[in-house]
């Protein structure tokens, strides 16, 4: 075995971001073999350090296993940005280590007011890209507006499409703009860092992880501008197929989510399922019969499904190639014969907490596989920063913790 | 408009052989400036049956479906069923740098066309596969719609009223989401490209993409917190709280944050609360950095937890009915509240805020003879912004000038390429 092929050996980044969006993308350059540095202050304490779960059940701002996960293969700086001594350790980083990337997700303006602003670096690093995130993005009347990836889904207009006709939206389970931005913020890093090699020209990324995920949304966008139509939620409900609903299975509280595309797909289910006063029924036996009469169908199959193990059934709908998916719950997909046929969940070795787990790659490179490393506890790389790449002295370093330039729980 | 060679991706071929949301994929990288060649099956692509259409019209070139995820892209038609055809997506890619599809497990290959097929002599050239779970393993075969990847994701599973089914979102986002970290892959695998020479293939699959857009799961799953759906609550294993409410005129999204985290924002929207004379009792005096009921409940009081949150949950509930979605948002703008309006639609083409970032682009139509507005750039470029340089293709558009003006097939050839059915 030779060397590790990394795709981003000898890139650098200095990463001041925070939470999710920020550091889920400079995850994905430390994966690939950047060296990110992960500037940290206790005082101004990453959330995602405080948010549970924790390993074992114990809080503790190194034991976050969410945070773990989103920060793997990086190096922590802790450090207390309103020193003055703690500014300068920055400034040289910028100068004489030379990152390439710079990552940032504050409320516009305060990287700026610490000094470290877009013109502030570019002023001495022309050549440097800076990445921005927020919500809503550097400029706009709400530029201001803080929130999390949870709330971006109410602004995204995603919760308003997730629920029943009948009943308040419910929004889908967690922060998906936050997940949504990333492999954006990805293409166009890359594609940054490659004019740059061309052309020695950097730039000024704002992303606005709202406008990220509105991406995604973009026909149902075009629906309303086009044709007056606002995206509602219609529960599991398709406008092309039918059936297309999660029915019951024979556990309590668990489902099977079926999408019938097409006639092939149908006489597949009704063969499945032998004969059936709906499988007999005329009316179900085309598109627009089972769609007029959606509701009942759904309930006369349910009746079926109900009798039905849950894995078994998609098993045997899949032979017959028809979409079915056993409604998995996280804790089942630990054991979910693809993604370990694929060894997706993994662990890394953290310094304080042993092993964690740690979700597998967004996809595989075939001659550059992902390798991650644990992440980091805060201020875990302070010495090993200082002196190889400062040369600071073992007399420096003493004093700038002492002084609490450095930090470190 | 920016001169074509003066963007990020300008110098790079992108062949775009993926079908639905997938097509996203191939546009970011359009968007960024690669020059990308979307291969329609002769006829066009069974993409432009999806709906919505424009003026409901149920139209090959009408799908709004096609045109949100194939601006910036050239269309050319070309069978991959015949040897013509073959020989010519081989030539093609020869001048490619990246060739995205979606055919389906192994099924390149099976035409002849797979990953050694095209490396062979052109060892650059990155090749990236979507499939929905890959080509090898127990569901390889495996059908998918957008419903079913994400009952595979485990989001479905934490989506929903507990009293009914688990949802999915109503709007179409799982092959979205796989086309967007196929672009990624690909760019990884480039800018591996870019620095050694060395091609290689780029390995996505639906189940992983939407896997990880529902964050972190192996960190909750290995800690046992059950994510189950609640409605318009969220669990995360110690305390359960209300996160959506009726509004006014809609609903507004809520975080509600816990002690020292919460203090600030909570004691704000108490403030605003009680500017109204809407604050209840349970509110004077309360410092809300001892405002902990997770803590409450970790410590050995979960019924105590649970009425510290009902405290503040039914007072909130009718505060918020009273204010509509505009009042919310600017007044959490103000005071720096986590709180948001539930947009619709309609509601973010009338949002000042997108408005004074100019994100809405206008793309004029002419075989519709109309100007539509599309959502804008995903992320503003200082230096290289990105501009809609071409609107979505027509069934065949540039045949002529791909495979006549630059592959050199003669006005002949065209001919009999179309009547075998290659073109």
């Amino acid at each position: 075995m030779g060397e590790r092929k990394a795709v981003f050996r000898g890139l650098k980044v200095l990463d001041f971001s925070w939470v999710i969006v920020g550091p889920l993308t400079t995850k994905h350059l430390a994966d690939h073999g950047a060296t990110v540095i992960r500037v940290e202050s206790l005082s101004r304490l990453d959330y995602l350090r405080s948010t549970a779960p924790f390993k074992d059940g114990e809080f503790g701002i190194n034991r976050s296993q969410f945070w773990a996960t989103f920060n793997t293969s990086k190096q922590s700086l802790g450090l207390n940005l309103k020193q003055g001594k703690a500014k300068e350790i920055i400034w040289r980083l910028i100068k004489e280590w030379q990152p390439e990337v710079i990552a940032e997700s504050f409320a516009p303006g305060q990287l700026a007011r610490l000094g470290f602003g877009y013109e502030e670096v570019r002023a001495v690093r022309p050549d440097i890209v800076y990445f921005s995130t927020t919500q809503l993005g550097q400029t706009g009347p709400f530029a201001q507006y803080a929130g999390f990836g949870n709330i971006g889904a109410a602004i995204a207009g995603l919760n308003q499409v997730v629920g029943w006709p009948d009943r308040p939206p419910v929004g889908p389970w967690g922060a998906l703009p936050d997940m949504m931005s990333p492999p954006l913020a990805m293409s166009a890093i890359i594609a940054a860092l490659d004019y740059r090699r061309r052309t020695g020209k950097g730039q000024r990324l704002d992303m606005a992880q709202i406008e990220g995920a509105l991406q995604y949304l973009s026909p149902a966008l075009l629906d309303y501008r086009a044709n007056q139509q606002v995206a509602e939620r219609d529960g599991n409900r398709d406008p092309s197929m039918s059936p297309h609903a999660a029915f019951p299975v024979a556990a309590d509280d668990r489902w099977i989510a079926i999408s019938v595309r097409d006639d092939a797909d149908w006489q597949a289910l009704c063969e499945m399922a032998g004969d059936q006063p709906w499988t007999r029924d005329e009316r179900f036996k085309t598109f627009l019969g089972r769609q007029r009469n959606e509701e009942e169908l759904e309930g006369a199959i349910s009746q079926w499904t109900a009798t039905q193990d849950g894995e078994q059934l998609m098993l045997a709908l899949q032979a017959r190639g028809v979409p079915a998916a056993f409604v998995k719950s996280c804790l089942e997909l630990m054991e979910d014969p693809q993604l370990q046929h694929r060894g997706f969940f993994t662990e890394t070795e953290h310094a304080e907490c042993g092993p964690m787990p740690t979700d597998g790659p967004s996809f595989q490179l075939s001659l550059t596989p992902w390798a991650a490393t644990g992440a980091p506890v805060l201020g875990q790389h302070n010495e090993q920063i200082l002196k190889e790449i400062l040369g600071a002295s073992d007399e420096e370093i003493a004093e700038l913790l002492a002084e609490g330039v450095l930090e470190s729980p | 408009m920016t001169e074509d060679d003066d963007l990020p991706l300008s110098p790079y071929r992108v062949l775009d052989l993926t079908e639905g949301g997938f097509n996203l994929g191939a546009k970011i990288l359009g968007d960024l400036g690669a020059d990308v060649i979307r291969i329609e099956k002769p006829g066009g692509s069974p993409t432009r049956s999806q709906g919505p259409f424009f003026g409901d019209d149920v139209h090959p070139e009408k799908s709004l479906f096609w045109f949100a995820f194939n601006l910036n892209k050239r269309g050319i038609t070309l069978s991959l069923d015949t040897e013509d055809g073959k020989d010519i997506f081989r030539k093609l890619a020869a001048t490619s740098d990246i060739v995205l599809e979606s055919l389906g497990p192994h099924r390149m290959e099976e035409k002849g066309v797979g990953y050694d097929a095209l490396a062979d002599g052109h060892p650059q050239v990155i090749h990236a596969s979507i499939t929905p779970f890959g080509h090898e393993g127990p569901y390889a075969h495996f059908q998918a719609t957008d419903m079913t990847l994400w009952a595979m994701s485990g989001l479905q599973y934490a989506s929903g009223d507990s009293d009914r089914p688990p949802v999915r979102i109503t709007v179409p986002t799982a092959e979205a989401v796989t086309g967007a970290q196929a672009a990624s892959g690909s760019m990884h695998a480039l800018w591996h490209r870019i620095n050694t020479g060395e091609g290689q293939q780029v390995d996505v699959t639906g189940q992983i993409a939407t896997v990880t857009a529902n964050m972190a799961i192996s960190a909750y799953a290995t800690a046992g917190t059950p994510i189950k759906r609640e409605g318009e609550y969220r669990d995360v294993g110690y305390t359960r709280s209300r996160v959506l409410y009726p509004c006014k005129d809609g609903y507004v999204s809520i975080f509600v944050m816990q002690g020292k985290w919460g203090a600030a924002f909570n004691s704000r929207l108490a403030a605003w609360m009680t500017d109204e004379g809407q604050a209840p009792d349970y509110f004077e005096g309360l410092d809300w950095k001892d405002w902990t009921p997770g803590v409450k409940h970790i410590k050995g009081d979960p019924k105590g937890a649970k009425e510290d949150i009902r405290k503040v949950e039914e007072p909130l509930a009718r505060f918020f009915l009273t204010k509509t979605k505009a009042e919310i948002f600017q007044r959490a703008l103000d005071g720096e509240m986590l709180l948001a309006p539930v947009l619709t639609t309609a509601d973010m083409y009338e949002w000042e805020h997108l408005a004074g970032r100019k994100f809405w682009k206008d793309v004029y139509h002419d075989h519709l003879d109309s100007t539509l507005r599309y959502p804008g750039a995903f992320i503003l470029m200082s230096g290289t912004p990105i501009e809609f340089r071409r609107r979505p293709p027509l069934i065949g558009e540039h045949n002529q000038e791909i495979l006549g003006d630059e592959l050199g097939y003669s006005s002949e050839q065209m001919a009999v390429l179309r009547a075998e059915g290659t073109i």
